[in-house]
């Protein structure tokens, strides 16, 4: 089963994608922060990140550079998940490292799909 | 001896005369001759011919009884000096000549004295304000007369006191030229013309005089009160002082203005001048001038001085500053409004550079402006800085200036105008304030909005997945419910979307991003990726000029005008054919025009397609924010083209995207 990380501040979006990736057949770890996710990741290796990028403390962009900066995490697909739909947020998101960039709101359809598209070779 | 100077004096006497110069001469000889008891006495006068030789003239002659009356012979008048050598050269040295005929060297002169049966000669010399004007002779015909040495002096004395009758005679002869010459010009020039006898208190007013007062000849008192009487009180004391001032010698020259009381009771301006004729001792005894009419003049002047003044009070009065720099920048000429705009009065600011009055930051951009000037023939450079009060205060203000076209190119001039722009400037930084707080504001709100839209379009496909496992007879209300919120959710996003872009160009006008892009290109690719999927089937057909041409566009605004237009011929006009999209390129633009066949737009509602918010009567059941249109119009217009819509009710629309060529 593929491993997905979801990090969002905002628990009823947190609550509702876990419960549809579950639903997908994914197994799903949650986090609330940055923070949270770093130590989460300390004990369960994820296959794919979905991060929101506006979070208090420490951010998206944040997150994928000290998970990235870890060599044996280096290759964790990240999936941004932002408010910030501009062209320009996207070209950064992806300058970050990130494989996907969804913003909000999206179809769920569309994440699923780009999960699996990133994790077809596990 | 005695009886020489009792005609010496005799003589004086003739020639104090006030007689015609000529008897009067005639006169004095004629007294010489009898008193020194010699057989002729005359005057030979020199005259320069046309070529400017001298010649003697015999002029006035007194003759003993018994000698041969010479005056009238041919023979004694054009002799050249140059005849009469020795004669000339004593004569003019003023020294008398005299002799026996017998011992002269010179055989003319003895030819022509013996030819007049001449014994004994004397010549004095006469000259007239430092002339050699002639010379009186004296002949003895019978006796070989010896003059002596005093007799010889006392005769001499007598042709200088000829010499100064001559020289009074000349200056009465200039007088009178003088006085014809004021005549012509008081005839030429319609000037009032006086004479006033000071020796007899008699004052004489020229007909012209009299009339340019306003009165007939008779009507005039011609004395020096009544004419006194006519000046205007305000006048009177310094036209007297003047006059007297000239009368005793203490200025060379009487010329004034002043007013004169005309008959109707008003008041002429004239300008006077005139000329005093003095005896020996400076005295004046006659005074002749004129008085010209220079009212008009006056007039004339007066409107200069009122235009002038009328023009110093608009300057004034202007509600900005006038200003002229010269080429150091340094004010030669302010207004008065420069101390309502900077505090300092204009006389604090003159010969000062205005530079000195600019805040610190904004010196060397006006400074930059300021020299600039002179390279803009004349064109207004128009700049905004700010300027550092008197009290420190700081003031926007907009100067316009320019080059003043100078003929001497060496130096040049800066005119120009300040105006405070102040409340302006903060007017528009509380605008900008408030535009960029609202766009914040409106970036942050949608920004917000879309978690919660996440949440509830997320929960809302949980339901359907849950619904399914529903009975049917629910699931399918259930379904119809979700469908619903769905699509207010996707209404929501949509203007959310819209507002977004909207805010953001409002706030960063010029935010266009232009590249090169080939429009064809982009056509194809914004209707591949954004088209292709229709929940319909349908598809855009591409139509029209694919010849690949570059065109100056902002990639995201173009596409996000394209997009919007498709997706509206798309979304009204459901169940028609495949809306069509034409590339033409026209000789004036290009022209994409996207053609649907749909609801189209009642014909009443389609001026107010581009008003924000506005949506068509026949659009209630279909999504959308209102605003898709007005940002697309505003986007072309960005891109210096427009968008034009035609459309017939029921039978569709065709949306016209207008571009420039990329050098026009």
């Amino acid at each position: 089963m593929i491993k997905v990380l979801l990090v969002e501040d905002e628990a009823a979006l947190r609550e509702t994608l876990e419960e549809i990736l579950e639903i997908n057949d994914f197994e799903v770890r949650v986090a609330g922060s940055g923070e949270e996710a770093l130590e989460a990741i300390n004990t369960w290796i994820p296959d794919l990140i979905v991060s929101d990028i506006m979070m208090p403390g420490i951010t998206g962009f944040d997150l994928i550079k000290k998970v990235h900066g870890q060599p044996k995490l280096a290759e964790i697909p990240f999936i941004f998940l932002s408010a910030l739909a501009s062209r320009e947020d996207q070209n950064k998101g992806i300058d970050a490292g990130a494989k996907g960039y969804i913003t909000k709101p999206f179809k769920s359809a569309e994440l699923i799909t780009l999960i699996k598209q990133l994790t077809e070779t596990i | 001896m005695l009886n020489l100077l009792q005609g010496i004096s005799g003589a004086n006497s003739a020639l104090l005369q006030d007689i015609d110069i000529d008897e009067s001469l005639q006169n004095t000889i004629e007294v010489l001759g009898s008193t020194t008891q010699v057989d002729r006495c005359y005057i030979f006068t020199n005259i320069k011919d046309e070529n400017g030789v001298l010649k003697l003239y015999y002029t006035h002659e007194w003759c003993n009884d018994g000698v041969d009356v010479q005056i009238g012979n041919p023979d004694l008048s054009g002799i050249s000096y140059e005849d009469l050598p020795g004669l000339y050269e004593n004569l003019v040295s003023d020294l008398p000549f005299y002799g026996l005929v017998k011992e002269s060297n010179n055989p003319l002169f003895k030819e022509i004295m013996e030819s007049q049966d001449i014994k004994a000669y004397l010549f004095t010399p006469i000259f007239c304000a430092g002339d050699f004007w002639g010379w009186i002779g004296y002949d003895d015909c019978k006796n070989e007369r010896i003059w002596k040495k005093e007799e010889v002096e006392a005769l001499f004395s007598v042709a200088r006191n000829i010499g100064i009758r001559l020289q009074r005679e000349k200056a009465e002869e200039k007088f009178i030229k003088t006085k014809k010459h004021f005549e012509l010009t008081i005839l030429g020039s319609q000037q009032g013309q006086w004479d006033l006898d000071l020796i007899n208190k008699k004052v004489e007013f020229s007909k012209l005089y009299m009339s340019m007062l306003g009165y007939e000849h008779h009507e005039f008192e011609h004395t020096f009160e009544s004419w006194e009487s006519r000046l205007h009180p305000e006048d009177h004391d310094r036209v007297i002082n003047s006059l007297q001032e000239y009368l005793d010698g203490k200025t060379n020259i009487y010329t004034t203005e002043f007013r004169l009381k005309h008959k109707n009771g008003n008041y002429i301006w004239i300008r006077g001048s005139g000329v005093a004729q003095r005896d020996e001792n400076g005295k004046p005894i006659f005074m002749v001038g004129s008085h010209l009419d220079i009212t008009k003049l006056k007039e004339q002047q007066a409107a200069i001085e009122s235009q002038r003044n009328d023009y110093d009070n608009l300057i004034n009065n202007l509600a900005e500053t006038v200003f002229r720099l010269n080429e150091k920048k340094e004010f030669t000429f302010l207004n008065t409004f420069w101390e309502t705009i900077s505090g300092y009065h204009k006389t604090e600011s003159l010969n000062h550079s205005f530079i000195n009055y600019i805040l610190p930051d904004d010196i060397e951009y006006a400074n930059g402006r300021l020299s600039k000037i002179k390279n803009l023939k004349g064109e207004a450079s128009i700049f905004d800085v700010r300027l550092r009060q008197k009290d420190g205060n700081i003031k926007w203000v907009q100067v316009i200036a320019r080059n003043t076209a100078n003929t001497n190119s060496e130096s040049y001039a800066i005119t120009g105008s300040i105006i405070d722009i102040n409340d302006y400037k903060e007017a528009e930084y509380r605008e900008k304030e408030l535009v960029e707080l609202k766009t914040n504001f409106v970036a942050m709100a949608s920004h917000q909005f879309r978690t919660p839209l996440t949440v509830i379009y997320s929960n809302l496909e949980l339901l359907d997945s849950y619904t399914r496992k529903v009975e049917e007879k629910l699931s399918g209300k259930f379904m119809t419910l979700s469908q619903r919120i769905k699509g207010e959710v996707n209404r929501l996003t949509e203007l959310m979307n819209n507002i977004l872009v909207f805010g953001r160009y409002n706030v960063n006008e010029p935010a266009l991003n232009s590249k090169n892009i080939i429009l064809s290109t982009l056509v194809h690719s914004v209707v591949n990726n954004y088209f292709s999927r229709q929940p319909d089937g349908r598809n855009v057909i591409i139509k029209g000029d694919m010849t690949p041409k570059e065109f100056v566009l902002d990639e995201l605004f173009f596409t996000y005008v394209l997009t919007n237009i498709l997706s509206n011929a798309f979304k009204y006009s459901s169940g028609t054919p495949d809306p069509e999209l034409t590339i033409i390129y026209d000789k004036d633009a290009a022209r994409v025009k996207i053609q649907d066949f749909g609801i189209g737009v009642p014909k009443d509602e389609l001026n107010k397609l581009f008003n924000s918010f506005f949506r068509a009567s026949n659009t209630s059941t279909i999504q959308g924010s209102g605003l898709g249109l007005v940002v697309a119009k505003q986007f072309m217009e960005l891109h210096k083209g427009a968008i034009d819509v035609e459309s017939e009710l029921g039978k569709g629309t065709i949306v016209t995207l207008t571009l420039p060529y990329p050098n026009d």
